[in-house]
């Protein structure tokens, strides 16, 4: 009874501190209920949609000539295989709809029974999925919000028995390759469509051509405990399927670009969400050792009176814990409707549709530790009650809470509110340092996502990236000239400078036995080389720095790359950085690849320009130049991939935001409440020697606004020193393992002065009791 | 004929309390004059330091009105009592009230650095000055909780004058202080009163009644009783004493 009163009484007195921390929990709750939700959801889901559609270990895309009978004996002999399966496809060079197109392969296949098509409302599946007509086609759901496209629009497949025009019946779930971020696609035509094109297309096949090839499932045997990358490895040896291929996924490899987006987003809000919490038991801490520091005299009187330093701690925890309890019990009410919100998010980009039931398990686990944490964090805060005597409550209790400094700047009567708000500050740093901590944590956050944010629009960056970026691009249905090329680079220099030309042609083949991808390319110096240099002869290959680890391979070493049933030996000659197959990426040059048996072949090559102003104008000249067969396009839309990427980037960009600035109207309320109860007399006294409210709540806000400069500056200052490294970590598997982040004065300046303007304008706000109190009131308390 | 400095008139100042009402004061009227030590005795709960907030400004009287230059200053907004407070009063605790972060100097100049009638370095002289007077200039870099209680409260008598106030409230100067310091502080209130300080001081300290030049007795809310006193002269401080001690019987003390 003696602890029940006592708590209420504590928390009648402090309703303030103990709504802080309810709000506070109930935010990092609310979003660490959303993450873990949807992180199992796109466990879970792919795994079900992976089950349902029967996805094989790997999938094997190749031309059938290439598909020969000894691969097929090897893979029945096989002791890894348990079966394999094999669908015809028809293949197509180019896309179009409506303004989007896209030349990445897609595999155009006769419709399967398992199919799940995504409702008009794109959050579940119909029961049914319905035959297709001729004349129709089911897109897999992550080509959607790529090409932008909807039911009944029209969309043309140009293959190299002609052009195919389908009509959009609906978005199927194809796990496989089903994200918008896969190049290749397969996607469902009728029966009929299927039997016509197919022939036609094989018609057409020659030598160096095919417009038909085999996708073929790959099954690894039931008792195997390998995983299916693994799994892909160990076939690599024993025949060439996966080497005499366009290319090849294995389930792992579709899993991680199915869910990269989602994962890493979430990986850095989590990230974020985490040190939340943190920042929770810091304001936690500071209101309990601000509170024991304010109530010494009643702490003493509860001593004198026979309570243990033991049971005065249970008092502190379970006021503590019973606010973090209801804060995040109800944080997680709202993360239910929030969920399917952030879900949808997802969607287009993973190409299937996210479970949105809520993660209750795995929340709860993860709370309960928070919890834990908290305990500790309070045993650790209230120990100094043990160092209280009950004579102290005799004595008044109090004893000075000043002079912890040395740093007494002058008081000067020019600026006597900023030098006075200063020495407040100086003289209790400590009572300080947790609003530093929060605003260094805040800022470093805003700074990342800015970071990430303007990395993702920039072209430079994307460049840096080992992306590409392109303003203007040719192509055509054959092998380019070197003298062609030559052509248009002396034509486009004729209106601006270029900055980068992009000519390359990819293909799977194996270094060390690992099946990777490679860039075969006339002009290696373009690629984004951060070490060592960019292979000048034809026996140099440059890597990125996630196969180095995968092949434990460094600058200097020797590879063997193969190629259908060529082997040769490369150097490694440099570390490139490159978002082609999430950074599992090799590039030689030209020679180099002629070397693997891969003559000079390019048919599309981009351009990026120093001045995009006279596009049009360049587009005419290049036509009336070249050959009529070679394509000139140039971009006036934007990238529809990178539009779902910036939405998503755009939401973590809010929620970063907007938690912080709860977060710091929460934390600065707390602490500037506390301050402002401990130096009331202080107010009191300044205001008996003629100062008005307006100039104290000025002093008490100019205190805070210096609080979030030096937070802000040490946020600032570690962000630049260790953003690039941290994004580097955490983006790895996008294929980014040197990020670069580019800062811009307006990202670095941002959150800074966010951050800074919250302090002040919050703590201006805070500071409006001041006014209301009375001199006597204060003086005399 | 002496020249009324600040004036109350039916001035009240009651608290609700237990559904009904508590009257402190009830309908004061008072003249403090220009030049007095004037001390307002009386016993503990009579409302001696209620009128002296009231007084100057300090808290507001549930009625009536306290003129200074013609004003009243019930009337005046935060900003034009903090400019009296500023310029034309000054005010001493009873639990000194040094702001806590500031050196003695610095307690000493803020207040003259706020008032901006002079420059800065003049502050700074005018501080050194009275820190001097006031004896504490060895200890003026030190913080209060460095120094003992009377240096502490000659702090905060300095603090207060820094201004030149017209008038300079002391709400129980001594109140916490022993023997020696208490002395200390009532000389320097004495000398400053001799310089020509006008001084409204209330005390239940009978040591420090002695130094007033006219006393005035506050019982039930009311002042009962006015004694006026030749200045302040150590010499006759016995005969003085006998004096007030046989005025202060008079009003039941």
């Amino acid at each position: 009874m003696d602890l029940l009163t006592l708590i209420k009484a504590n928390i009648r007195r402090r309703k303030g501190t103990f709504i802080s921390i309810i709000v506070l929990m109930f935010i990092s709750s609310m979003a660490l209920t959303l993450i873990l939700s949807i992180d199992r959801s796109s466990a879970e889901s792919y795994t079900e949609a992976f089950k349902n559609a029967d996805c094989p270990d790997i999938m094997v895309m190749i031309r059938e000539k290439n598909f020969t009978d000894d691969i097929r004996s090897s893979l029945n002999d096989s002791k890894l295989v348990d079966r394999f399966s094999i669908t015809e496809s028809v293949v197509t060079d180019s896309v179009r709809v409506g303004n989007y197109s896209t030349g990445n392969s897609w595999f155009l296949v006769q419709m399967k029974d398992n199919m799940r098509l995504v409702n008009s409302s794109c959050d579940g599946y119909e029961e049914k999925t319905p035959k297709l007509k001729k004349g129709e086609i089911y897109l897999s759901y992550g080509t959607k919000d790529k090409l932008k496209c909807n039911v009944g629009d029209r969309i043309s497949c140009k293959t190299l028995s002609g052009e195919h025009d389908f009509t959009i019946k609906g978005f199927v779930e194809e796990p496989m390759v089903g994200a918008s971020n896969i190049g290749w696609k397969v996607q469902f035509i009728s029966d009929e469509d299927f039997d016509e094109y197919y022939v036609a297309g094989k018609l057409k096949n020659d030598d160096d051509h095919s417009g038909t090839g085999c996708l073929v499932g790959v099954y690894k045997s039931a008792d195997s405990d390998m995983t299916s990358s693994e799994f892909a490895h160990a076939l690599s040896v024993e025949n060439n399927l996966i080497a005499s291929a366009w290319g090849s996924i294995t389930e792992d490899e579709s899993r991680h670009y199915t869910n990269i987006y989602s994962d890493i987003i979430m990986g850095i809000m989590l990230a974020f969400i985490l040190i939340l919490v943190v920042v929770v038991l810091i304001v936690a801490g500071h209101s309990i050792s601000a509170s024991i520091e304010m109530d010494q005299t009643n702490l003493g009187i509860l001593k004198a009176q026979g309570f243990t330093t033991a049971r005065i701690r249970l008092i502190f925890m379970i006021q503590y814990m019973l606010a973090e309890t209801i804060g995040a019990l109800l944080g997680i009410i709202p993360a239910v409707p929030l969920i399917k919100v952030m879900t949808s998010l997802f969607d287009p980009i993973s190409g299937y549709i996210l479970d949105t039931r809520l993660a209750l398990g795995e929340t709860l686990l993860y709370l309960l530790g928070v919890f834990a944490l908290s305990i500790l964090f309070i045993l650790f805060i209230t120990r100094k009650i043990g160092q209280i005597s009950p004579i102290r409550a005799i004595s008044g209790g109090k004893r000075e809470i000043y002079f912890d400094s040395r740093l007494t700047a002058p008081i000067s009567g020019g600026a006597l509110s900023a030098s006075l708000a200063l020495r407040q500050f100086t003289s209790a740093k400590r009572r300080y340092i947790a609003s530093i901590v929060i605003a260094a944590i805040l800022v470093f956050f805003m700074l990342m996502v800015n970071a990430i944010g303007d990395t993702i629009y920039s072209k430079n960056a994307v460049e840096m990236m080992g992306g590409e970026w392109h303003d203007l691009w040719i192509s055509a249905q054959r092998n380019l000239t070197a003298e062609e090329i030559d052509d248009v680079t002396d034509t486009l220099k004729e209106y601006t400078e270029i900055k980068h030309k992009y000519f390359s042609r990819g293909t799977y083949l194996t270094v060390n036995d690992e099946k990777i991808y490679c860039l075969i390319t006339p002009f290696p110096e373009e690629l984004a080389v951060y070490e060592g240099r960019y292979p000048k002869y034809d026996n140099e290959v440059l890597i990125t720095e996630i196969v180095a680890e995968r092949l434990d391979v460094k600058i200097g070493d020797k590879v063997v790359i193969g190629k259908n049933d060529k082997r040769e030996e490369f150097i490694v000659c440099g570390f490139f950085n490159s978002m082609n197959d999430t950074g599992v990426v090799v590039s030689v040059n030209n020679e180099g690849g002629e070397r693997l048996g891969m003559p000079w072949f390019y048919s599309w090559g981009g351009f990026n320009l120093e001045d995009t102003s006279k596009l049009k104008e360049m587009q005419t000249a290049l036509r009336n130049k070249l050959s009529p067969d070679i394509k000139v396009n140039f971009s006036d839309e934007g990238d529809s991939e990178m539009e779902l990427y910036d939405n998503a980037v755009l939401a973590m960009k809010i929620v970063i935001y907007s938690f912080s600035l709860i977060f710091t109207l929460v934390a600065v309320s707390m602490v500037s409440s506390k301050a402002f109860s401990q130096e009331k007399t202080d107010i009191g006294i300044f205001k008996s020697q003629g100062f008005t409210s307006g100039k104290l709540r000025l002093q008490f806000a100019v205190r805070f606004l210096i609080v979030s400069v030096i937070g802000a500056v040490i946020g600032t200052v570690t962000g630049l020193l260790f953003i690039n490294r941290l994004l580097s970590v955490l983006l790895k598997d996008i294929g980014i393992t040197n990020f670069h982040a580019n800062f811009t004065v307006i990202g670095v300046l941002i959150p800074i002065a966010v951050i800074c303007i919250c302090y002040f304008t919050f703590a201006l706000f805070v500071s409006r009791k001041i006014k209301r109190v009375g001199i006597r009131q204060l003086v005399t308390e | 004929m002496k020249k009324t400095i600040l004036k109350a008139r039916a001035l009240s100042k009651s608290f609700a309390h237990n559904g009904g009402q508590v009257h402190i004061l009830s309908g004061v009227d008072l003249d403090i004059y220009e030049g007095d030590f004037t001390v307002i005795m009386g016993a503990s709960g009579s409302g001696k330091s209620t009128m002296l907030y009231a007084l100057s400004g300090m808290d507001k009287a549930t009625a009536g009105s306290v003129i200074y230059n013609d004003r009243d200053i019930a009337g005046m907004n935060e900003k034009d009592l903090a400019a009296l407070r500023s310029r034309d009063f000054g005010f001493i605790f009873q639990q000194m009230h040094l702001v806590s972060n500031l050196s003695l100097f610095e307690n000493v100049a803020v207040p003259g650095y706020l008032n901006k009638e002079r420059s800065a370095d003049e502050v700074r002289k005018r501080a050194a000055e009275l820190i001097d007077k006031m004896g504490i200039s060895d200890v003026n870099s030190h913080l209060p909780s460095q120094v003992s209680g009377g240096e502490q409260q000659r702090c905060a008598v300095a603090r207060a004058i820094i201004n030149n106030p017209k008038l300079l409230f002391a709400d129980e100067p001594t109140g916490a202080l022993n023997r020696r310091n208490t002395t200390e502080v009532l000389n320097l209130l004495t000398d400053l009163n001799r310089d020509g300080q006008s001084i409204l001081m209330v005390t239940h300290d009978i040591r420090a009644a002695l130094r007033a030049s006219r006393l005035l007795y506050l019982s039930d809310g009311n002042i009962i009783g006015e004694l006026e006193l030749a200045p302040y002269d150590k010499e006759e401080e016995k005969s003085r004493d006998t004096q007030v001690n046989a005025w202060l019987g008079s009003m039941e003390w």
